[in-house]
């Protein structure tokens, strides 16, 4: 057992020397992998940031209703009562014209201009969350409540959160596409490193044959390789999106400043990131064991 | 104990190598097969070892029928014997003692107890000065003495050997001759296959005579 484990570790340090002794050539197969999966990991960030901007914008679907801006108290009430009542409405929330500018003054950054008003300009008004979100029944209830008295204006505010949302589904299957398409060419990659290592190690297999070493025995040097090469090319991409998004919120912080808003690209999480070196180890194993498997057979000494 | 019953072995072309050979070669003993290039000595070795498979007939090494042994268990065969190669089969990209080293490596030795090995190995066949030595800067005899350090590194109970003395003169001969020597001394079974017979005749060992893949003594 501690023969065993020793080995494992002799491997593992081997292989590291390995690395060591090629210096250019890992550089480069290690820089062509993080590549390869730094474009699916880039855009599935930038997707994930998107979704998170989506959602924290819109949860659910909304009413917004908005009254003239001369009804009164009473009128409101008795809007407030008749939304109550409609089957089609779940809950109702009312904002009142001063809630509403201090929320604007508070969420938005333009604090500024509202204080240079000389009135306000908002209406009363109610947010409305519907018993069915199908767009169809949505629109059936905004154009009901749109024909009420003093009711000037009816938002339906969900609809291009869900058209946003729709087409981040549409992004993230481009991202499973391109990563299912980079992860061949990860195993490619460590596929064809492989084959030229035990070309050139050949004599020592067939020695080693020969001398009574088992398949896993000659086999666990290259999958060490692989795997680790993998994981190689999992870090280097990790730092590329990680570089990439450093550059991306420097040239964001300019931006958000400009809208008095703070916008902050957000990096892989640590689930994330561990996910994107396992997976690359995995590949790079996987690759590792199909070209061992593949050549090992053809080495047969006599 | 290696015992060989009416085997033959034909190569794919129709090359009969092996014909009915049926021989006994007892633990402890010291046997060299004499005979021509390609009267079919290097087959018998490889055959022991299961590197070549019988055509028909059966190999029995230590109560194990070689011929019919699944794949996953010959290198576990294997590690019975030291083998002396023909061709050597040193490795050039790593030092002697990195070469003497590589048995015991597949053998899951634990490293210390190895490197002391290595040392007595290399020791027994006078090349302890040598351990960082690359095999090109060794002479031709030291290149020999080298494959032997790793035949014998990991104490084997049968020591075979395809023509060790291929390309040495006489005095070197002798050396290793010598060495084979003391290695049966100790209780191994030591196997020689040569067509040098002044080396065979020297160490008045049990001679086994191989003519055009039959037995004749």
């Amino acid at each position: 057992m501690k023969a065993w484990l020793w080995h494992h570790l002799d491997t593992f340090f081997t292989t590291l020397a390995r690395f060591a002794r090629t210096p250019v050539a890992t550089l480069f197969n290690v820089g062509v992998i993080g590549i390869a999966l730094a474009l699916p990991a880039g855009l599935y960030v930038a997707l994930a940031n998107l979704q998170g901007y989506a959602r924290a914008l819109a949860s659910g679907p909304q009413l917004s209703v908005f009254l003239a801006l001369d009804a009164g108290s009473t009128e409101a009430a008795q809007v407030e009562a008749r939304l109550k009542q409609h089957p089609g409405v779940r809950e109702v929330r009312y904002v009142s014209r001063e809630q509403a500018l201090k929320e604007l003054k508070a969420g938005t950054g333009l604090a500024d201009v509202v204080d240079s008003l000389a009135q306000n300009p908002l209406p009363d008004a109610f947010v409305v969350q519907p018993h069915e979100a199908a767009p169809q029944a949505l629109e059936t209830l905004r154009d009901e409540v749109s024909r009420w008295p003093r009711v000037s204006h009816v938002q339906l505010d969900a609809v291009w959160a869900r058209r946003l949302e729709a087409g981040l589904k549409l992004a993230r299957l481009a991202v499973w596409l391109l990563a299912t398409l980079f992860a061949f060419a990860l195993v490619a990659v460590t596929f064809n490193t492989i084959r030229l290592q035990i070309l050139t190690r050949r004599e020592e297999i067939e020695v080693a044959k020969l001398i009574g070493a088992t398949d896993p025995f000659i086999r666990r040097p290259f999958l060490y390789f692989g795997a680790l090469q993998g994981l190689a090319g999992g870090l280097a991409a990790w730092a590329i999106v990680w570089v990439g998004l450093l550059l991306l919120n420097g040239g964001l912080a300019d931006l958000s400043q400009l809208y008095a808003t703070r916008i902050e690209l957000r990096h892989l999480s640590a689930e994330d990131s561990v996910s994107l070196l396992v997976f690359s180890a995995w590949l790079g194993w996987f690759g590792a064991w199909l070209s061992v498997n593949q050549h090992l057979a053809q080495i047969d000494p006599h | 104990m290696i015992s060989f019953s009416h085997v033959c072995k034909r190569y794919p072309g129709g090359l009969e190598a092996l014909r009915n050979i049926t021989l006994t070669i007892e633990a402890g003993e010291m046997v060299f097969i004499t005979g021509h290039t390609g009267a079919g000595k290097s087959t018998l070795l490889k055959l022991t070892a299961a590197i070549e498979r019988p055509s028909s007939g059966s190999v029995i090494v230590n109560g194990q029928n070689v011929g019919v042994l699944r794949a996953r268990a010959i290198p576990f065969l294997r590690r019975n014997f030291g083998f002396i190669f023909q061709d050597q089969k040193l490795l050039f990209d790593r030092t002697a003692f990195d070469n003497v080293m590589l048995p015991l490596h597949i053998n899951g030795f634990e490293r210390r107890e190895a490197a002391r090995r290595v040392r007595a190995a290399l020791d027994k066949v006078g090349l302890l000065s040598k351990e960082k030595a690359y095999p090109v800067t060794l002479s031709g005899g030291e290149q020999q003495r080298l494959a032997i350090a790793r035949a014998i590194v990991h104490r084997p109970a049968i020591l075979l050997a395809d023509e060790p003395t291929g390309n040495l003169d006489a005095a070197h001969a002798a050396d290793i001759g010598e060495l084979f020597k003391s290695f049966n001394q100790v209780g191994v079974t030591v196997v020689i296959a040569t067509h040098d017979e002044s080396f065979a005749a020297r160490l008045k060992p049990r001679l086994i005579a191989l003519k055009a893949g039959t037995l004749t003594s």
